[in-house]
């Protein structure tokens, strides 16, 4: 009954030892243990923190997936609100490597609730200056270029 | 919120500095098919990049896809300045209005829709989007 374990190497070369079936919510590592099964996968591009960060998300998932074991936490709508607490916690940069990181291990639901929570961050903005303040982007537009395109967008009246 | 003030003190990751204007474009466009209709004319403005990605027929069907108002244009066409519609039959969606809930092949003129702020054309007349003040607090 022990469950199939396998390890995923971060870009420090920290090894994590996780489930198979919480990193198969991944795509691609679903694809590479059956490729190369009884290896421990390298994921060179993703730090130790992001790798754990995933794992949690995975390791959630993969729970509420099955519905075994832990019936009392088990409904999709507490999932939904898990799954916005754990992008609450999570500052910009992080949120960004986070995304970058469910589209790399191609984990469909984890790279949904960062952009979501990306684009709640652009909503949330008054205007593009916020925007851009919030991002940390440079703007290259120039204050005559913003007017043409704010008039471009006016509804004539 | 948090960190708005200080964005350019933060700390990013050791090896890599990822931000917003790094990743990917096609990761930008799933970003911004989850923004509300009423902040795409914002988006526009923040960046060159942005402006031509919202152009783009693959933001355009990815919005559509994404987007819970689900708008359904069918036809339109500008006359004389002013844009009218052909719509399929949609519920009201506050906040957004594409046209009111119209059947097929009843063309409207938005000039009559109150309320409309900013047009947008997305790709070649596939779909335009209006935001609309919010008239539920008024």
């Amino acid at each position: 009954m022990s469950k199939k374990m396998i390890v995923l190497k971060s870009s420090e070369g920290v090894s994590f030892v996780v489930e198979e079936a919480v990193a198969r919510q991944s795509k691609i590592i679903s694809f590479l243990v059956e490729e190369f099964p009884d290896r421990e996968l390298p994921l060179t591009n993703m730090t130790s923190e992001i790798l754990r960060k995933t794992i949690e998300y995975c390791k959630k998932h993969v729970v509420e997936d099955d519905g075994g074991g832990d019936s009392s936490s088990s409904s999709s709508g507490d999932l939904k609100e898990w799954d916005v607490k754990f992008v609450a916690e999570i500052d910009q940069p992080r949120l960004m490597d986070l995304l970058m990181a469910a589209n790399y291990l191609d984990i469909p639901s984890l790279l949904d609730v960062t952009c979501q929570k990306v684009a709640d961050t652009i909503a949330a903005c008054n205007d593009e200056k916020e925007i851009r303040a919030t991002f940390n982007i440079e703007n290259d537009f120039t204050e005559e270029e913003v007017e043409a395109i704010r008039m471009e967008n006016q509804y004539p009246i | 919120m948090d960190g708005r003030g200080n964005s350019r003190l933060k700390i990013v990751s050791l090896d890599t500095e990822l931000s917003i204007k790094t990743i990917p474009n096609e990761l930008i466009i799933e970003i911004l098919s989850r923004v509300p209709a009423r902040s795409i004319a914002t988006c526009r403005r923040v960046l060159k990049e942005w402006k031509s990605l919202l152009l783009t027929p693959a933001f355009t069907d990815s919005f559509l896809a994404i987007s819970s108002a689900q708008p359904r244009i069918l036809l339109t066409f500008k006359c004389s300045g002013k844009w009218h519609f052909c719509t399929a039959p949609q519920p009201q969606h506050l906040g957004f209005v594409s046209a009111r809930s119209h059947p097929c092949l009843h063309s409207m003129d938005i000039l009559r829709v109150s309320g409309v702020q900013e047009v947008i054309e997305l790709d070649c007349s596939k779909a335009i989007l209006c935001s609309a003040k919010d008239t539920s607090t008024s």
